[in-house]
């Protein structure tokens, strides 16, 4: 009896209530749109005589959008070329097409300002050829380009 | 001597609710963007974790299960049903700590009786979704329980 009533006083302390918490996690994106140059191009000469990252190597650049943002795409523009250069009738060109889920409409070689409407995307890859003839041709030397984009 | 009996039990009765496993909530944890924006999670840079205290006072030990997270809320043009939950966690007591890393499923870890006064936990919860997140508030809950 003795025994039994030391089980009895001890068995409280044995038996635990169960406890239970609910762990909250909160977070609030608002609308962004980011571009970051991943990769900058390099120029080459074609064998057609323009200057074009076609004959070198692409430009990178990587988007983030989260809501609906609009991307604009500008024509190159010099942004420096050697001192013999003379300019003619030059025609600027921009090419782009979208990689790793970038769900946008290639677009192909133009001069003109082009915009895509971008929704939700993941960090995705938009790779850029730039270009820009020359009547006159082109003298021996370095020349930079650059095309200015917007994601707004 | 059956009076001192009566005073233990009524003792010992009191005292049980208390000498019990017990989970006490800390902070709550927030979510972040990782910067490939395909993870909303308490882990990357801007993110909290959330934090709860585990109190064992029991003889015996103590089991506590952590379900895989619930997305509570979510923004209208969130594409939920490509998106996955997870948790991890972390913790350190008087008799060892315990890691778990991200997981979908539930999970367990023991507790000791009484050597292991207070065990705090740090947990985080990751939300996955290859096609990005939309903008609005996001909000997981991870239930803990704790059981003797």
């Amino acid at each position: 009896m003795r025994g039994l009533r030391f089980c009895l006083l001890l068995a409280p302390l044995w038996i635990s209530p169960a406890s239970a918490a609910d762990v909250t996690f909160s977070g609030t994106l608002t609308g962004i749109c980011t571009l970051a140059l991943s990769t900058p191009g390099t120029l080459g000469l074609t064998a057609g005589g323009v200057v074009s990252s076609t004959a070198g190597l692409p430009a990178v650049l990587s988007i983030l959008s989260i809501g609906t943002n609009t991307l604009t795409v500008n024509p190159p523009v010099w942004v420096s070329t050697p001192g013999g250069y003379t300019a003619g009738t030059e025609v600027a060109e921009v090419a782009y097409s979208g990689l790793s889920g970038l769900g946008i409409a290639n677009q192909a070689f133009t001069s003109s300002v082009t915009t895509r409407s971008i929704s939700t995307l993941p960090l995705s890859l938009l790779t850029m050829n730039a270009q820009i003839s020359n009547s006159l041709g082109f003298a021996a030397g370095a020349y930079q380009m650059k095309v200015v984009v917007t994601c707004s | 001597m059956q009076l001192r009996l009566l005073l233990a039990a009524l003792l010992a009765t009191a005292v049980s609710p208390v000498l019990g496993c017990t989970l006490s909530l800390g902070t709550a944890g927030t979510l972040a963007l990782s910067s490939d924006g395909t993870r909303l999670e308490s882990s990357v840079a801007g993110g909290v974790a959330a934090t709860f205290t585990v109190v064992n006072l029991s003889l015996g030990t103590a089991t506590v299960t952590v379900s895989p997270p619930q997305l509570v809320a979510y923004p209208a043009g969130f594409g939920v049903g490509s998106a996955s939950l997870a948790v991890a966690y972390s913790g350190s007591g008087v008799l060892g700590s315990v890691n778990q890393g991200y997981t979908g499923s539930t999970t367990q870890f023991s507790v000791p009786g009484l050597l292991s006064l207070a065990v705090l936990m740090n947990v985080n919860n990751r939300i996955s979704n290859a096609a990005g997140f939309a903008a609005g508030t996001y909000q997981t809950r991870t239930v803990v329980t704790c059981s003797g």
